[in-house]
C-alpha cells in the first residue's frame, strides 16, 4: 500500500508543474503527521518541532524529484527529518550549556508542555525516554512508536541491523528500570 | 512497586498540537516551495543577462576608460628648475621645519 502511494507521489511530482502540487499534497497528507511526531519526540518542544518539520519539508520538496527508489520514500524522508531534528536539538543544547545535563533541558520542556496531561505515567514514560543517550532514544522511538523494521531504521541512521537491535534492547531495558523505581 | 510493562502506557504521548496546525503547516511548506521555484525561474532568466551586462561594462572600461598616463618625475633637477622662487622657498621652509629630516639622532 505504502509503495503504491509512494509511486504515485513520485509520478505526480515528476510529472510537470501541473501535477507537482498534487504530488506534494498527497505526500503531506500521508506523511506530514508521522514526520511531525517523529521530530517532536526528539526535540520535545512544539516550536522546535515546527521549525524542524518546515525545514525537512523544504528539503524533501527540493529533492524528491531526484529520489531514487533505493529505499522507501518514507525511509528517505524519515532520514531527512531525523537529521533536521537532531540538528535543532544540538543547537538547543549549545544554547543551554549551563544545564548540568542536556537531558534536563528536554525534561523541563516536557513538563512545561505536558502540564495538562491527565496521566502521570505517560509523562514519566516520556521523561524516561529522554534520559536515554541520543542514539538509543531515536532508535527506541522509531521502533516503539512507528514500528519501523530494523532494516529501515539502519538505513535512516546509516548503521547496521545488529546495532539497531542492540540499541533498542538497551533502551527498553533502561526504560523498564527507570519506570520500575 | 509493580513491575513496569510497556502495555501500561501503550503509545500515548503527553503532547498536543495547536488547532489546524497540520493544515497550516502544509500550506506554508507549499507556499515556500512555490516562492522558491518562482525565484529560481527569475534567477535562471536574468542571471545570464546580468552576467553579460557586467562583462560588457568591464570590457568597455578597459577599452574606453581614461588611461593612466601621469608618471612621477624621474629628473629631480628638471623638477626643481620648473618651480618658481616662491615654491622653492616654501619647499625649503617645510624641509628645515621637519623634525625628522633635520634632527641628529646620533
Amino acid at each position: 500500500m505504502a509503495k503504491a502511494i509512494d509511486k504515485m507521489i513520485i509520478e505526480l511530482v515528476c510529472g510537470g508543474s501541473d501535477s507537482r502540487e498534487e504530488g506534494y499534497r498527497l505526500l503531506l497528507e500521508h506523511y506530514q503527521q508521522r514526520l511531525y511526531w517523529h521530530i517532536r519526540r526528539i526535540v520535545v518542544s512544539h516550536e522546535d518541532a515546527e521549525d524542524a518539520l518546515q525545514e525537512s519539508l523544504v528539503n524533501i520538496f527540493r529533492n524528491v524529484s531526484k529520489f531514487r527508489a533505493e529505499s522507501s520514500l518514507f525511509t528517505w524522508m524519515y532520514r531527512i527529518a531525523t537529521n533536521e531534528a537532531l540538528r535543532v536539538l544540538r543547537s538547543r543544547k549549545v544554547d543551554n550549556v549551563d544545564f548540568e545535563k542536556a537531558e534536563s533541558f528536554l525534561i523541563s520542556t516536557l513538563h512545561e508542555q505536558a502540564a495538562y496531561t491527565p496521566e502521570e505515567i505517560v509523562v514519566r514514560f516520556q521523561a524516561a525516554i529522554l534520559q536515554l543517550p541520543e542514539r538509543q532514544r531515536v532508535v527506541f522511538n522509531m521502533r516503539y512508536y512507528d514500528e519501523m523494521p530494523y532494516e529501515d531504521m539502519a538505513q535512516v541512521l546509516d548503521s547496521t541491523v545488529e546495532n539497531m537491535k542492540t540499541n533498542y534492547h538497551y533502551a527498553s531495558k533502561k526504560i523498564k528500570e527507570i519506570m520500575s523505581k | 512497586m509493580k513491575k513496569f510493562e510497556f502495555t501500561d502506557v501503550g503509545k500515548q504521548m503527553p503532547y498536543t498540537v495547536p488547532d489546524r496546525f497540520f493544515e497550516l503547516s502544509a500550506e506554508r511548506a507549499l507556499r515556500h516551495d512555490s516562492r522558491r521555484r518562482k525565484f529560481g525561474r527569475i534567477y535562471k532568466l536574468y542571471a545570464p543577462v546580468a552576467a553579460t551586462i557586467a562583462a560588457a561594462a568591464i570590457m568597455a572600461g578597459l577599452f574606453f576608460g581614461p588611461a593612466v598616463t601621469a608618471e612621477p618625475p624621474t629628473d629631480f633637477d628638471a623638477f626643481l628648475t620648473s618651480l618658481s622662487d616662491d615654491e622653492i622657498r616654501a619647499l625649503d621652509n617645510s624641509v628645515s621645519d621637519d623634525y625628522f629630516l633635520t634632527a641628529n639622532f646620533y
